[in-house]
């Protein structure tokens, strides 16, 4: 019997090693090891920021189009530039080098009557202005309720320098809803295709007085 | 070294074994032939197993005592497979099992010649092998959906745990519905579009509503919460309702006593037959100190009274 163990287990040592040799050089094994954990590694790099991970889920469209953001929809009718804005008997004028953005804009709802925010104008460097406090939130569309079955219209006045308006965009957003907020609101983002000369013809030649009505 | 073994390896070269053996002792042989006794064994053992000694000097280790009998080869002296003889016992025996080994390991038995395990190992081996990679792919896939499903599953029973579904309570046309010492009604009416408002066209229509709370007990005097209202359609579209001024504040609900409040809602014309309210009493209670108003209570408010146009 000890000659028949020892026959069952040369070769098995042999085929082993033959095995082994088949397989790669044990560099050729550390080499893979260390490019598998420098690219998880890598990996790392590409994660997004908390930031990026609770960002709202944005759908784009230019002036005049409905754009559909799930829980709203909203529209670009008009944008003008104003050196004032008459709101009722009060006039309320520019700062130094700025103007006043006058969007007109309509919105509404597919299924439950909801309020937007203070829409944004979103700039070619990514800057962000947030609709003026100067003029009061109850003119603007982010005072009536927006509701199913029809599109409600309003503006939204923004007091912004020269530079803002090449590229700018509008972004319309709905709040968060109390406690429990949700990671991935909707915004709707319009281009308002403002290229050069026409944002240079809206800072240069703005009305000079914009009245507000009361449309209620 | 004994004088068993030096004369020996000495003495047997090749095919001298004639006393004991015929010229086969280069064939395995099975050692059943040798019931031999000890004393003659001892005398004609270097005719007997010429073998061992014959190929190499021994080692320190090596078995000399018992004699390994000459049907065995020693320790790496070939890989070649031993023939079979036919009148042999064991070997019709051992026979079957290298292919049981080779089965289980890819070193093949220990008697093929090298080619022979890669070519059972192609050929044997590849039917185990799609199982497993298969096992593998399906394992992969598995874990992959349980790593996005469960956390996906846990968020939404936290969000559904702060949002529980609704339990409505349907009330038909014109009936009242007590619920929580409240007894509630809900009187549907249309009207003309205010001058000069903004929905003052055709394809809307104004509705006027009155809501009447009347207090069951003295616990639904103290409930005088302002009940969340919503007018839906049967496509589950909501709409929102607005307060008219009421004609009288109560200071104190009275037990039995009727309050009424109108609100005002702008609907489709289409649907404005058939929006039902939904009504969410508020658990809020008048009597409630000022330092528990913001502890949490255990109503979750999920309980909806829904009026049948």
């Amino acid at each position: 019997m000890t000659a028949v163990d020892q026959h069952s287990s040369v070769p098995a040592r042999q085929s082993r090693r033959a095995a082994r040799r088949g397989g790669g050089s044990k560099v050729l094994n550390a080499v893979v090891g260390l490019a598998l954990a420098g690219g998880a590694i890598g990996l790392q790099t590409l994660m997004p920021t908390f930031e990026d991970l609770g960002a709202p889920l944005t759908y784009t469209g230019a002036v005049k189009d409905d754009v559909d953001a799930g829980r709203f929809s909203a529209r670009v009718e008009a944008v003008s530039s104003a050196r004032a804005i008459e709101v009722g008997e009060k006039k309320i004028g520019a700062g130094k080098d700025q103007v006043f953005l006058v969007v007109q804009a309509a919105a509404t709802a597919p299924k439950e009557p909801l309020h937007l925010n203070p829409a944004e104008l979103l700039t070619a460097e990514d800057k962000r202005f947030t609709a003026t406090d100067r003029i009061e939130k109850t003119k603007s569309l982010a005072y009536p309720w927006i509701q199913p079955g029809w599109w409600t219209p309003g503006v939204f006045v923004f007091e912004v320098p020269a530079a803002a308006l090449p590229g700018a965009r509008v972004v319309f957003s709905i709040p968060d809803g109390g406690l429990y907020g949700e990671p991935h609101l909707p915004e709707a983002e319009v281009d308002l295709g403002l290229d050069d000369a026409a944002a240079q013809r809206l800072f240069t030649a703005p009305k000079d007085v914009y009245p507000l009505g009361d449309k209620r | 070294m004994t004088d068993w073994f030096s004369p020996a390896s000495g003495r047997q070269q090749p095919q001298q074994p004639q006393p004991g053996q015929q010229p086969q002792p280069q064939q395995p042989q099975p050692p059943q032939p040798q019931p031999l006794s000890r004393p003659r064994r001892r005398q004609a053992r270097p005719q007997q197993y010429p073998q061992p000694q014959q190929h190499r000097p021994v080692h320190p280790d090596h078995q000399v005592w018992p004699p390994v009998p000459p049907t065995r080869e020693p320790a790496g002296s070939s890989t070649q497979p031993l023939p079979a003889v036919p009148s042999a016992g064991p070997v019709p025996h051992r026979q079957p099992q290298p292919p049981a080994q080779r089965g289980a390991s890819p070193a093949g038995p220990p008697s093929d010649p090298p080619a022979d395990p890669a070519a059972t190992g192609t050929g044997e081996a590849q039917p185990p092998r799609r199982p497993r990679l298969l096992l593998q792919g399906v394992g992969a896939v598995v874990a992959l959906a349980v790593a996005i499903g469960a956390p996906t599953v846990d968020r939404y029973l936290f969000f559904k745990n702060g949002q529980p579904d609704d339990q409505v309570h349907p009330v038909a046309a014109g009936q009242e519905i007590t619920f929580e010492h409240v007894r509630w009604k809900v009187d549907y009416d249309t009207m003309a579009a205010p001058a000069g408002s903004r929905h003052n066209t055709p394809d809307k229509q104004w509705l006027r509503i009155a809501v009447t709370r009347t207090a069951v007990d003295k616990d639904g005097a103290q409930l005088t919460g302002k009940p969340d209202v919503l007018l839906k359609d049967r496509a589950g579209r909501a709409w929102q309702l607005e307060d008219l001024p009421p004609d009288r504040t109560p200071a104190d609900h009275v037990v039995g006593e009727s309050y009424v409040t109108t609100k005002v809602a702008v609907v489709p014309s289409a649907v404005a037959k058939e929006v039902e309210l939904e009504l969410r009493p508020s658990s809020y209670r008048s009597d409630t100190p000022v330092e528990d108003l913001m502890k949490p209570t255990e109503d979750d408010n999920r309980d909806v009274l829904r009026f049948r146009r």
